[in-house]
């Protein structure tokens, strides 16, 4: 008998920690961070930082994180296989919420849950509209768009003016361009960036750039034409005009030393990543803060049941900058000891 | 005709039989024979070679010692000799009057003896029966065999002389050379290089060279142990430790052999369904006992059970009944993730997404097509290879009287089935509770050991802890590798490797399975796993081939052999196999070469599955 209670308490101790630990997973609160890249490129680690610090003593809240690997490679093949093992990781994990991060997340994984019952979607660090994904009217997305920090780039290059002998106050013109690639990304980038008001900088207009070949011809000819050169996406250049499909793209350190060591004017850079690639300089949108902002609004839709609807989009307000010194000394120029300190905090200090 | 049933009751009477597991009582029974004798008839001489044990069924024996001393024996055993070891009987029986009794071979004896006191008990009947009657007997030594002491091969000696000399050729070659990353690099090969060749020349078991490694990479400082250790505490650890218990409760339920016995009971008395009796069996197992040694010694005993008892058809049948029981226990340990303990090393190796992409049922199912077009393969190949006119049978009523034996299901094979169920539920509804599986695997084997299905001796003696050991200082080993940046260097260097990978899928396939396969004459099939998954698989990530398929290739390929000496569990069940079971017949060394291009061919009848999965 006494065997039998026993047997009958322990059963019930056992039963009670199954159902419990149960319980208490099916109703854990999760999110799916999806990125569109992978850690070993700052950006995405930098995001992380941010996000991580939006869900700092949020340990209850379970986090995945998948990353899709599009920024070493992105050739049709790839981009299936990486769209089909994202969405099985939505479909596996069942995420509350997928925060989902730069384009690629979103065209891939992201459209493909928009109103959605159970899962909801927040987006960062998108350069561009959301109408492609049809996150426009949709029940279950918010997010924070990413765009170029275009007042603290004039900023910037208008202290660097003087740097380079040039007195605006005193009339002398300015003159800058933008450099990109082909992609939907840098098209973006060269529409928002040109519909900026840059004066009393004199914008010159936008480079679409296909091959290295064509880059370099264009980097040495504008010598004569502007002052400063800005670069945006130049990841997806082919290395010959003719290069086959099949060709990979040029490395993007490789370009982005190249422009660096032979441009005859500086060169900013309008992602923070440029200078990890090698410019002199860049100024970008802060992931820090991109992933800080998603991570707040996927609290408010699981601790607050806000549907994401209620929460609107927001817009990126911060940025930070980056420096590499072994450019800046090449060319002589000095920047306020403010500004290296705020780039070596944020780690994009660059020997 | 044999009564089965009056010998299994006989038996199961004997006190010393009672700590024997019913499923060894039960395959026991098969291996028995009941002798009838006429008066005066001689059950042994004292100079007959002692092979048998005899239980008396029925009647009066007269014994006559060595020494002179008679006595007359009406119940209990005779011939004890046997059982406890010695070569001849000491002692003359002959029948008085119409005997019967049960005849035991040594061998069968011996293997009963593993569970408990039996041999302590006949000796006990053996000494109890002359000391009382005959005052001269002499006490025997049972001292084992003084053992020859062996000159150590020449393999050994050579091997240690490389092992200690690589790593420091490697130091000297790369220190000042600058071809690696950093210094930490230079002495992580070095370590790893004595490693490799403890493994090549076979000096250790394969857990101690890795336990080295780890050791080495702590007391260098090449990594913090947080990093050497990750693997002691990762779930792959974990995942396997559990799948280990919950093996160890069904080897020790004998579920497995009531399984089998059923499979007899149920289909025809025909050589076909003895082969698929014997391979659905050992697929049974392939993926709850998680290595294909644990697997092969369940089923070499089943097997010569079988071989045993179809009589003279053994003879002709052996062969495929042999390639049954290896095909079923080991045709399919890719297939599944919990099968072999390289399949754990590799799941270790992939980044955490794949991880969770890659737990047991997706891994089963992506491997899926290649799995089912060797299967159809291999019984097409041992269809047309071993093709024979014998036509044996089994008795039913052996079949019959064994499951009698083993009686109804008891609480830890109900345990087991439970155990098994419960895991194969939440690999289904991992979406639903949200619980990584190896958290599930381990509640599964805290239950066992709660509720004492396990027992705490079984916890200690089933669970392979080398293995465990091994598996964790693996993946530590590539963690730390990561750390110093080795597995970057490594890829980065490979970049025709890389390019090979990445451009050329199929070529790149059928050069790597060449590689393993001239590799694997050389190399055991662990040491071979490792050293291509510690290179391949960051590579694969690196250049964004998928890892999972990379890893199981390897698993797959490396899985071939055509000699005996390439496979430890071939070895295994050549060494406990019964003669009739031909595993020196040359179609066996065939039909493992042909594996080897079957699985070829299922890997690229498997590409569009695998397109279709985003895998490839």
């Amino acid at each position: 008998m006494r065997n039998k209670i026993t047997a009958v308490l322990m059963a019930g101790f056992f039963l009670t920690l199954v159902v419990s630990a149960l319980n208490i997973n099916i109703h854990r609160p999760n999110i799916l961070v999806l990125h569109s890249y992978d850690t070993s490129y700052i950006w995405t680690r930098d995001l992380n930082a941010g996000l991580k610090r939006g869900l700092d003593g949020q340990s209850w809240i379970q986090t995945r994180y998948h990353y899709m690997n599009t920024k070493k490679k992105s050739d049709p093949g790839h981009l299936r296989r990486a769209s089909i093992a994202a969405r099985k990781a939505i479909d596996d994990g069942k995420p509350d919420v997928i925060i989902a991060f730069d384009d690629y997340a979103q065209q891939l994984a992201g459209s493909y849950y928009v109103n959605h019952p159970d899962i909801k979607i927040v987006f960062a660090a998108v350069n561009g509209g959301v109408e492609t994904y049809n996150y426009i009217g949709a029940d279950n997305v918010t997010g924070i768009y990413e765009r170029k920090p275009v007042a603290a780039i004039k900023e910037t290059i208008t202290l660097l003016s003087k740097a380079i002998g040039k007195d605006i106050d005193g009339g002398d013109q300015v003159r800058i361009a933008l450099l990109g690639d082909t992609t939907l990304s840098a098209k973006r980038d060269e529409d928002y960036v040109g519909s900026y008001q840059w004066a009393p900088l004199v914008y010159t207009g936008a480079f679409t750039i296909a091959d290295f070949e064509q880059w370099k011809t264009t980097v040495f000819g504008l010598a004569t034409k502007v002052d400063f050169i800005m670069v945006g996406g130049y990841r997806k250049l082919k290395r010959l005009p003719d290069s086959g499909p099949k060709e990979e793209f040029v490395p993007p350190g490789e370009v982005m030393r190249w422009t660096e060591k032979n441009s005859p004017v500086p060169v900013i850079g309008i992602d923070i990543f440029n200078t990890e690639d090698g410019a002199m300089m860049s100024v970008g949108v802060s992931p820090f803060e991109q992933g800080n902002t998603a991570a707040n609004m996927a609290r408010r839709i699981l601790e607050d049941g806000v549907a994401p609807s209620k929460i609107p989009f927001a817009t990126s307000q911060q940025y930070v900058v980056a420096f590499r010194r072994s450019a800046l000394d090449r060319r002589k120029l000095q920047i306020p000891k403010i500004f290296e300190a705020f780039a070596r905090a944020t780690d994009n200090y660059h020997d | 005709m044999v009564d089965w049933h009056q010998a299994a009751e006989a038996l199961a009477d004997q006190p010393m039989f009672r700590s024997v597991p019913a499923q060894d009582l039960a395959r026991f029974l098969s291996r028995i024979e009941i002798l009838d004798l006429d008066e005066g008839g001689s059950l042994h001489t004292s100079a007959d070679e002692a092979d048998k044990t005899y239980l008396l069924l029925r009647g009066r024996f007269e014994v006559i010692g060595i020494g002179g001393g008679v006595t007359e024996i009406s119940k209990g055993f005779l011939g004890e000799e046997a059982a406890i070891g010695l070569e001849k009987y000491l002692a003359t029986a002959t029948s008085i009057g119409e005997t019967q009794v049960i005849a035991m071979p040594k061998d069968a004896l011996s293997e009963l003896a593993e569970h408990g006191p039996l041999v302590e008990g006949m000796m006990q009947s053996y000494s109890r029966r002359f000391a009382a009657n005959d005052p001269h007997q002499k006490t025997v030594a049972l001292a084992p065999d003084s053992k020859q002491k062996k000159n150590l091969p020449l393999r050994v000696t050579f091997g240690w002389a490389f092992a200690s000399l690589a790593p420091l050729l490697l130091y000297l070659t790369l220190n000042d050379a600058g071809i690696l990353p950093n210094r930490q690099s230079v002495y992580l090969l070095a370590i790893l290089s004595a490693a490799v060749v403890m493994w090549v020349f076979r000096l250790l078991p394969d857990f101690i060279p890795a336990l080295f490694a780890v050791l080495g990479i702590i007391l260098f400082g090449l990594a913090p142990p947080d990093v050497a250790l990750s693997g002691f505490s990762s779930n792959t650890f974990f995942m396997a430790l559990s799948i280990f218990g919950l093996s160890a409760v069904i080897t020790v339920s004998g579920l497995s052999y009531r399984v089998m016995l059923r499979l007899l009971q149920v289909g025809p008395a025909n050589k076909a369904w003895y082969n698929i009796s014997l391979f659905l069996s050992g697929l049974a197992l392939t993926p709850i006992v998680p290595t294909a040694n644990g697997r092969v010694a369940i089923m070499a005993p089943l097997a010569n059970d079988m071989l045993r008892a179809i009589g003279p058809a053994a003879q002709q049948e052996g062969p495929r009944l042999t390639a049954s029981v290896m095909g079923g226990a080991t045709l399919l340990s890719a297939i599944f993730l919990s099968s072999k303990a390289t399949n754990f090393l590799i799941f270790g190796l992939l980044p955490l997404q794949e991880q969770a992409r890659f737990q047991w049922l997706y891994w089963l199912f992506a491997a899926s097509v290649v799995g089912i077009i060797v299967l159809v393969l291999y019984a097409l190949a041992t269809w047309l290879m071993f093709r024979n006119d014998s036509n044996p049978a089994v008795s039913k009523d052996l079949v019959r009287d064994q499951l009698k034996i083993l009686g109804p299901m008891n609480l830890t094979e109900w345990s087991a089935v439970l155990g098994l169920g419960v895991l194969l539920i939440s690999f289904l509804t991992v979406a639903v509770h949200r619980i990584d599986i190896p958290w599930i695997a381990l509640a599964i084997l805290f239950s066992l050991l709660m509720f004492q299905c396990l027992s705490a001796r079984d916890f200690r003696q089933r669970i392979d802890w080398s293995f465990l050991i091994y598996l964790a200082s693996l993946i530590g080993l590539v963690a730390a590798m990561g750390h110093v940046g080795l597995d970057q260097w490594i890829s980065g260097n490979l970049t025709w490797l890389q390019r090979l990978m990445s451009d050329d899928l199929p070529l790149f396939i059928a050069m790597l399975a060449v590689t393993i396969f001239v590799v694997r004459l050389a190399l055991p099939i662990n040491a071979a796993v490792v050293i291509f998954a510690t290179v391949l698989i960051p590579t694969a990530i690196n250049i964004s081939v998928n890892p999972w398929l990379i890893g199981f290739i390897i698993v797959l390929m490396a899985d071939c052999f055509v000699w005996p000496h390439q496979a430890s569990y071939f070895l295994q069940f050549q060494s406990m196999a019964r003669p009739e079971a031909g595993v020196n017949d040359p179609r066996l060394a065939w039909l493992h070469f042909l594996i080897f291009f079957m699985k070829l061919a299922a890997i690229y009848l498997s590409f569009p599955f695998w397109q279709s999965l985003g895998i490839i």
